[in-house]
């Protein structure tokens, strides 16, 4: 070998060796580009397209496919490089019957002249692709998809390359399972949201069959349970192929005896346990996930392949069950929220009520500490609802009550389970006032004390009307001096009392001397002012402990208690009088009202009436004497006394001479001042004293029984005019006529006789007339009283309660006794225009409207008392302002006037 | 229709002051020259020295509503002469022939550029009305800075598919690498590409070639981010680049890195054999950042090449465009201005060797910033490289 034959030897070994080394760097340079391609942390789509990207590159090939095997759908295309965009191939197009023949061969199949293989799909023949070369790719435990590289030009696919892309495609195949896997991973982390987010049991099995079908790649899923006697049903299904959802019950069998298998999660089941219900056979395969709460298999979730061969994995199982086990924590969780929730509807129904009550409601916990209050209780107190909770309930209390009376209140409710009481309360502002409460101790279903409930109401008005009743008891509304009643108790008290002290007791009896031409001249309004006036000064005079009363009208009597001697009384009774010299401001204008004063000494024995009687008698003879003037009884003024018998006689002989009159006052409906009715009142015609009031002669004639037969003739009298109106003047039938009994005419045997005989021979219907008692009736002989009202409830006639207020007042009467009408007393429409006036009146109003007894204010003088009134929603009234009592014949033309208007309605 | 079964094309060029003086000689020329033939199809290359729409609307004022196609350059080479870059204007306007034109553009292209790849060639291909002829190649003119030109290749393949060939090139701005447009009708896009999609009765063939020799051993890519290459070989990319360019690292001294590293390229080693060229436009800490992508697991080896290596192939890009066209009327060259730099005084020949190889046919090209030159698989973007269509 010549040295240049040498020399090119070399240099072909040489070129060789490069080529070889090139080569071996290109092989090498593949399978690193893929490596890299294969670790990127991308989508499973994005990372089958670079692959296929890669492989094209790489293998110079002009097209690269990827076909993904699917349980549903059997191969997909997923990358097509190198097939026009613009045509629309179908999976067979694409891939012939070659990928299906290399998945099943799993090995690799190379074609030649592939443009013309009629077992390559139209795509690749259209293409012209000269040399095809498909590769299976293969999971763990079955087939993954498969690959085809094609090349257009004459370059066949080497042996050595496809070892290599062998190689590739098991990398391929563990890349795409480790990615489908992290995906499944993904979609089951999803699917858990997506069911833990239905907090309805049946919404959840919806969702939870729906997701299991995806999830695992199946063609139907169901949650399937099996009851007590071995019959399976399907509870919830979702499939993703068309037909009817399986329904109706069929003997479990080994879906039953897999359920029982302790410790499965899940297991795979030749045929479909549900498909024989539509007579199908069941063919496919079932995956069975056992779903157990609280330790107990409840049912199955069930997913069912149908239309593939393609078994479910381990990891598919495993999936499965895990999605099984987030199913069952959400079932737990929805049932678990069922219950709450309906709990919760039950609790918002009571809070709603709580809220929605006037009642004022806290709760507390045990230790006291605010877990609820309704906004009754916030606004009582001051409070915004959301600040006081967690709050102690101490808030609401001063010390001194939470430590005095709240201390036995608590006690008593932990002792017995409740506790009512009237508690004081302190508001935000420090205010406090009076509450009636109830405490009941909260439990749970086991009876464990879990907090406290409190409810209560303010009773401060309650009271406060309670104690102005109580006080109008005892005191002229007018003046708030002490009135009749109480007056006599305390001259009762005061002569009990000297016995103990040896001092004695004087009564001053005094009027105004003037006060008739003051009422006539400047109205009553100033007349009330003067009256208030004088009580104001004799407060002032008079001790401490002395007693000033106002009996009625110009009327006021002063007890003075301790007196040495009738000096002392006297000494009094000047000061009083020169106090009263001074003008008054009566409604703007000044007057002058001196003052008689008839002075009468008690001692030990005597009689509180009849000293009274006595300073009256003096009383009358100061007037007598020149008015102005104080006078002291003695035994000479008893004469004075005496004229009050001539009265008594002439009284009794009043009936038989026909000196007694009926005068009619108007009683009108107040909301639209239609005349309802009249109340009838008593009037004589003295033939030497004129027309005498009835406050003139009825103490007497009560006095001295003649009230009886005076009460009779009223009654009779009254009737026969009312039924002479209703026969003669066509008026309404609801006219009715009221008429005043005394408590004795209540109290007689066969009164209710009498007015059933009054009606008869009217004659008048019985609900045309009202007869009106007192309270005193009532008082005075409750059972009776009662008996005699419901005999005369059950007549027909209506029963109204006079001057209301005035007496004792006591509301439970209203309650217990059969009566229609309240009428308030004048005293309090006088206070109308006063708050404290007003809020008597309307806290009666709405009382009586509450026990569904009408109302009739009384002595109604001004327009600006009927407006209040009408506001406070009254139903009836009557005073001058709206018609003063008239005499029979008075009233026909006023009542046929009305009649021909349309009627009294 | 008529099929002619020769196209015929004629070329301007102007290098005038004045964009619109300059376009209307360049397209008067170039019109005149088809003989009172009605243009099919116009194609302008210019300056980035002119107020482009000057220079357009000058075309489009001489050329007619006639689709209209271009993109700003490094310099051109028309029939033969190198219109250096700086000034100049060049067009071509071509009759059908036996060709069907249908253009279209994708404007304000964002980060994926595989899907305006994607739009850009449906669209193209929706331009062209009528049945269509049994070959199709596209024409690719982008516009875009720091793009991976190589994402909008896999769009276009995404629809074209295997058997449709991909040529062009990337806009330049006469080295300034400042902006960079592509023209569409009336239209100048910045940050756009547009394409034209032919379709003729024969397959189209596209020639690319680059005349690099290896310089070093191979390397392998073990650390890559699309463009900016990391690690080679287990080692700081940098370092390693440094070592491979052995006697050049002197010049390092006294030149810029880009003007260096411009004769000193990546070569992308591909299955074939052949390689695919990379150039290093910058460096970024350890990290070299080049004009493509290179993906990891690569093989690379450090390339050079004289004025001469890389002009030997021209004759030879343009026989083999111009192989078994009969009465072919053009043929479009894409050159890259890395090419340009290292031709040194002889800079025009590239221009005179691709006409002396051409002969009669009218030759068109442009230096650019990339050339498109897809033939097989997906790989269609290629730097410092030369390649050619001939219709």
């Amino acid at each position: 070998m010549t040295p240049e034959e040498r020399i090119a030897q070399l240099e072909r070994e040489r070129d060789e060796a490069i080529r070889s080394s090139q080569e071996a760097l290109r092989a090498s340079t593949r399978l690193s580009r893929l490596l890299t391609v294969l670790q990127e942390p991308v989508h499973v789509e994005v990372l089958l397209d670079r692959v296929m990207a890669t492989l094209s590159e790489l293998f110079l090939a002009d097209v690269a496919v990827f076909l993904l095997s699917t349980a549903r759908h059997g191969l997909e295309a997923k990358v097509l490089i190198g097939l026009p965009g613009a045509a629309t191939y179908s999976p067979t197009d694409v891939a012939g019957s070659l990928a299906g023949e290399t998945l099943e061969r799993g090995t690799p199949i190379v074609v030649r002249e592939a443009d013309r293989d009629p077992r390559c799909g139209r795509a690749i023949r259209e293409l012209g692709v000269e040399h095809l070369a498909w590769l299976p790719v293969h999971g763990e435990e079955t087939a993954l998809g498969v690959i085809a590289l094609g090349r257009c030009d004459s370059a066949p696919f080497k042996a050595s390359e496809l070892d290599i892309l062998v190689t590739m495609c098991r990398w391929i195949g563990a890349a795409l399972e480790r990615r489908q896997h992290s995906l499944a991973l993904e979609r089951l982390a999803g699917a858990g949201h997506e069911v833990a987010a239905q907090l309805d049991h049946a919404s959840l099995l919806a969702e939870a069959v729906r997701l299991a079908a995806t999830l695992l790649d199946a063609d139907s899923a169901a949650v399937v349970t099996v009851d007590g006697d071995g019959m399976a049903a399907v509870e919830a299904y979702d499939s993703l192929v068309p037909g009817p959802a399986p329904a109706g019950a069929w003997p479990a069998g080994i879906l039953g005896e897999v359920l029982g298998t302790p410790g499965l999660r899940a297991h795979v089941l030749g045929g479909i346990p549900w498909q024989h219900l539509g007579g199908g056979g069941g063919s496919g395969t079932t995956l069975v996930m056992p779903l157990s709460q609280g330790g107990e298999t409840v049912g199955a979730l069930c997913a069912a392949r149908t239309s593939t061969l393609l078994p479910f994995t381990s990891e598919t199982m495993r999936i499965g069950a895990l999605f099984a086990a987030q199913m069952a924590v959400s079932l737990s969780n929805a049932d678990l929220y069922g219950r709450l929730r309906a709990e919760a509807d039950q609790l918002r129904f009571l809070s709603r009520i709580a809220e929605q009550v006037g009642e004022s409601v806290v709760v507390t916990d045990p230790q006291g500490m605010v877990t609820f209050v309704n906004p009754a209780h916030a606004r009582l107190h001051g409070y915004d609802a959301d600040d006081l909770l967690g709050s102690s309930l101490s808030i609401f209390h001063t010390e001194e009550q939470w430590h005095g009376e709240l201390t036995p209140f608590r006690e008593a409710m932990l002792r017995t389970g409740t506790s009512t009481g009237e508690i004081g309360h302190m508001r935000r502002d420090g205010s406090v006032f009076q509450a009636e409460m109830t405490g009941t101790v909260l439990t749970d279903e086991t009876e464990t004390p879990i907090g406290h409930v409190y409810s209560l109401h303010d009773v401060t008005e309650r009271n406060q009307l309670a104690a102005q009743l109580a006080h109008q008891a005892f005191h002229d509304p007018l003046t708030g001096l002490v009135n009749r009643a109480l007056l006599s108790q305390r001259l009762e008290h005061a002569l009990d009392s000297i016995g103990r002290t040896g001092l004695r007791v004087a009564v001053l009896f005094l009027d105004l001397d003037r006060f008739k031409t003051v009422n006539d001249s400047l109205g009553h309004g100033a007349g009330d002012d003067l009256l208030r006036e004088v009580a104001g000064r004799l407060r002032q005079v008079v001790r401490p402990g002395d007693t000033v009363a106002r009996l009625g009208g110009d009327e006021f009597v002063v007890l003075l208690e301790d007196m040495d001697s009738t000096d002392d009384a006297q000494r009094a009774a000047q000061r009083i009088a020169a106090v009263l010299r001074s003008p008054f401001q009566a409604a703007g204008s000044e007057v002058f009202a001196t003052a008689s004063i008839g002075v009468a000494m008690g001692d030990r024995g005597s009689e509180a009436d009849e000293l009274l009687s006595r300073a009256d008698a003096a009383l009358y003879a100061a007037k007598r004497g020149g008015r102005n003037r104080i006078e002291v009884f003695d035994d000479s003024l008893e004469p004075c006394r005496r004229s009050d018998i001539a009265l008594e006689v002439d009284l009794r002989h009043a009936i038989a001479r026909q000196q007694l009159r009926v005068h009619y006052q108007p009683i009108v409906e107040i909301r639209d001042g239609r005349l309802r009715g009249f109340e009838a009142l008593i009037r004589w015609q003295h033939p030497a004293h004129g027309l005498l009031m009835p406050a003139q002669f009825l103490p007497l004639a009560e006095e001295t029984g003649l009230m009886l037969s005076i009460g009779d003739w009223i009654l009779t009298e009254a009737c026969r005019v009312a039924a002479r109106w209703q026969r003669d003047l066509v008026v309404d039938a609801s006219c009715f006529v009221s008429v005043n009994l005394s408590v004795k005419q209540l109290h007689r045997a066969g009164f209710v006789d009498t007015v059933r005989t009054a009606l008869t021979q009217a004659p008048l219907r019985p609900d045309q007339l009202m007869l009106e008692i007192t309270e005193d009736a009532i008082l005075e002989s409750r059972e009776a009283t009662l008996r005699v009202l419901g005999e005369l409830r059950r007549l027909g006639v209506r029963i109204a309660i006079d001057d209301f207020g005035a007496g004792y007042s006591n509301l439970t009467y209203l309650t217990s006794f059969p009566i229609d009408v309240m009428k308030i007393d004048k005293a309090f429409v006088d206070l109308l225009e006063r708050s404290d006036g007003h809020a008597v009146v309307a806290a009666l109003v709405t009382l009586g409207h509450t026990l569904q007894v009408e109302v009739v204010a009384e002595g109604i003088e001004r327009p600006e008392q009927l407006e209040l009134l009408r506001q406070l929603g009254c139903d009836f009234g009557q005073g001058f302002l709206l018609g003063r009592g008239v005499s029979e014949d008075a009233v026909t033309p006023l009542l046929a006037a009305v009649a021909l208007a349309g009627g009294v309605r | 229709m008529t099929v002619q079964t020769c196209l015929r094309a004629a070329v301007g060029t102007s290098q005038a002051d004045d964009g619109t003086q300059a376009g209307r000689a360049a397209a008067t020329a170039a019109v005149e020259g088809l003989h009172g033939e009605r243009p099919a199809l116009v194609i302008v290359y210019a300056s980035v020295c002119y107020e482009l729409s000057t220079v357009l609307g000058a075309v489009r004022d001489v050329a007619g509503e006639v689709p209209t196609v271009g993109e700003t350059t490094c310099g051109q080479m028309v029939d033969g002469s190198f219109v250096p870059p700086g000034r100049g204007v060049a067009v071509l306007a071509t009759t059908a022939g036996p060709y069907r034109f249908g253009t279209a553009a994708v404007s304000t292209i964002g980060a994926d550029l595989d899907a305006a790849g994607v739009e850009l060639a449906q669209a193209a291909q929706r331009s062209l009305d009528g049945p269509h002829l049994p070959h199709a190649a596209i024409l690719l003119l982008t516009a875009t800075f720091g793009c991976d030109h190589q994402e909008m290749v896999r769009g276009l393949h995404r629809v074209t598919g295997a058997c449709v060939p991909i040529v062009g090139g990337a806009a330049g701005d006469d080295l300034r690498f400042r902006e960079v447009s592509v023209f569409h009708g009336d239209e100048v896009i910045s940050n756009g590409a547009v394409a034209v999609w032919i379709e003729g009765e024969r397959p189209f063939r596209v020639v690319t070639r680059h005349g690099w020799r290896p310089t070093g051993r191979p390397l392998i890519v073990t650390g890559s981010q699309g463009a900016r290459i990391t690690e080679i070989g287990g080692r700081p990319a940098m370092a390693v680049y440094l070592e491979q360019l052995g006697a050049d690292v002197e010049r390092l001294e006294s030149e810029p890195f880009f003007t260096v590293s411009m004769s000193r390229p990546f070569g992308l080693l591909q299955p074939d054999g052949s390689t695919v060229i990379r150039v290093i436009g910058e460096l970024d800490g350890d990290s070299l950042v080049t004009t493509g992508p290179v993906p990891e697991g690569s093989a690379v080896q450090v390339m050079g090449g004289s004025a001469d290596d890389l002009l030997a192939v021209v004759p030879d890009l343009a026989r083999a465009a111009l192989e078994g066209i009969e009465s072919a009327g053009a043929l479009l060259v894409f050159s890259c201005g890395v090419r340009q730099t290292n031709f040194g005084p002889q800079v025009a020949s590239e221009a005179r060797l691709v006409q002396d190889a051409a002969g009669d046919v009218v030759t068109f090209g442009c230096y650019t910033y990339g050339e498109f030159a897809r033939t097989r698989g997906v790989l269609g973007f290629h730097t410092a490289s030369v390649t050619a269509l001939a219709l």
